[in-house]
């Protein structure tokens, strides 16, 4: 059996309607969403998918998983369309082992990339 | 670096075009190779010249032809002997022209953005492809805008597809071809999927998404004689 370890997953999103706001429950039912059709519930489960960070304003959050099922959350996020009828692309920035690093990233990547 | 081999934004107006270029920069992208259609007359430099104007992301040019016959095909590629510093790649579903194009040496890329037109790839094709040292072009967009039940039938050729590629993965390249700016997906999304979903390794799906599209672009710069020009650098013109 494998070591199963903790990875965070950093992503920023763009929404093309930005004044129709989503919610942190509505990306997490989203992502639940398309983990179960595109790998099944078994996968979802295993997943241990958590939301651990959010910021609407920012438009970035960093999610929890484990590092086996790590590709298929990321393949999952590429196969969102759109959430309450707004088209969204997310764009994973990096994955990380704690959440210590993922905050440095972010922050780094915003400085680099959001002046 | 990451490069586009496929962008469609030759026609679009001029804000949509700026809008779609900064998908692909968000997205993750640093070059993108603009879809070029043939015309006789036109002047392809100033086209892509005029693009890269509106965006930081290095802009390469891709004349792409969707030929009848082999004849036609021929006459084409004949007047496009000029145009040394733009890619050629040819999008057809007749396996004669797919076969006399992955012979001549004027071609770079045999384009496939379809998913349900690979099944018109056969071995032989992609035998010639590799010995002629051209790419095979992919595109995943029709999996992201698809709904359920018809993306299942996709999965199922792609992954035939894949199956008869095996350990060629070196002749394949990912071009976006996305219709509009909600299918534009990063260059990290589209290696997972290939992972995730097509168990092609790791390895071998960095190399159709960064390495390959790389080497063309090298290629490319070698013929038309810029070899100073890497990734991310932009040559800026003295008006500026």
């Amino acid at each position: 059996m494998h070591l199963q370890r903790q990875r965070y997953l950093l992503f920023e999103y763009k929404l093309f309607a930005p004044f129709s706001p989503i919610t942190e429950k509505d990306i997490v039912r989203t992502i639940w969403k398309t983990l179960t059709t595109l790998f099944g519930d078994y996968t979802a489960y295993k997943t241990g998918l958590w939301m651990i960070e959010f910021d609407p304003l920012c438009n970035y959050g960093i999610l929890r998983c484990n590092n086996i099922t790590k590709e298929r959350v990321m393949a999952s996020l590429a196969f969102i369309q759109e959430i309450n009828n707004s088209p969204i692309v997310f764009h994973t920035i990096s994955t990380t082992g704690t959440i210590k690093k993922a905050k440095e990233i972010q922050k780094q990547y915003f400085e680099k990339h959001r002046k | 670096m990451y490069v586009n081999t496929s962008v469609e934004c030759e026609t679009l107006p001029k804000n949509e075009r700026i809008e779609k270029l900064g998908i692909y920069k968000f997205v993750g992208y640093t070059s993108v190779a603009i879809n070029l259609e043939y015309s006789n007359t036109k002047n392809y430099k100033s086209i892509l010249h005029e693009i890269q104007k509106n965006t930081t992301l290095c802009v390469y040019g891709k004349v792409l032809l969707y030929p009848k016959t082999i004849d036609t095909l021929k006459k084409i590629l004949n007047s496009l002997q000029i145009h040394t510093d733009q890619l050629i790649a040819v999008h057809s579903t007749d396996k004669e022209i797919l076969t006399f194009s992955a012979n001549d040496s004027r071609v770079d890329i045999i384009s496939i953005p379809r998913i349900l037109d690979l099944m018109h790839i056969t071995p032989g094709i992609i035998s010639l492809v590799k010995s002629n040292k051209k790419f095979l072009e992919i595109s995943l967009n029709d999996i992201v805008k698809t709904k359920i039940h018809e993306r299942s039938r996709l999965f199922h050729e792609l992954s035939k597809f894949l199956q008869l590629i095996g350990n060629n993965t070196h002749i394949l390249l990912h071009g976006g071809s996305e219709d509009s700016v909600y299918q534009i997906r990063g260059p990290f999304e589209i290696v997972t999927i290939f992972n995730a979903i097509f168990d092609v390794p790791l390895n071998k799906s960095k190399l159709i998404v960064k390495s390959n599209p790389e080497q063309l672009i090298r290629m490319l710069n070698e013929r038309s004689g810029i070899q100073y020009k890497q990734f991310g650098v932009r040559a800026i013109p003295w008006s500026e």
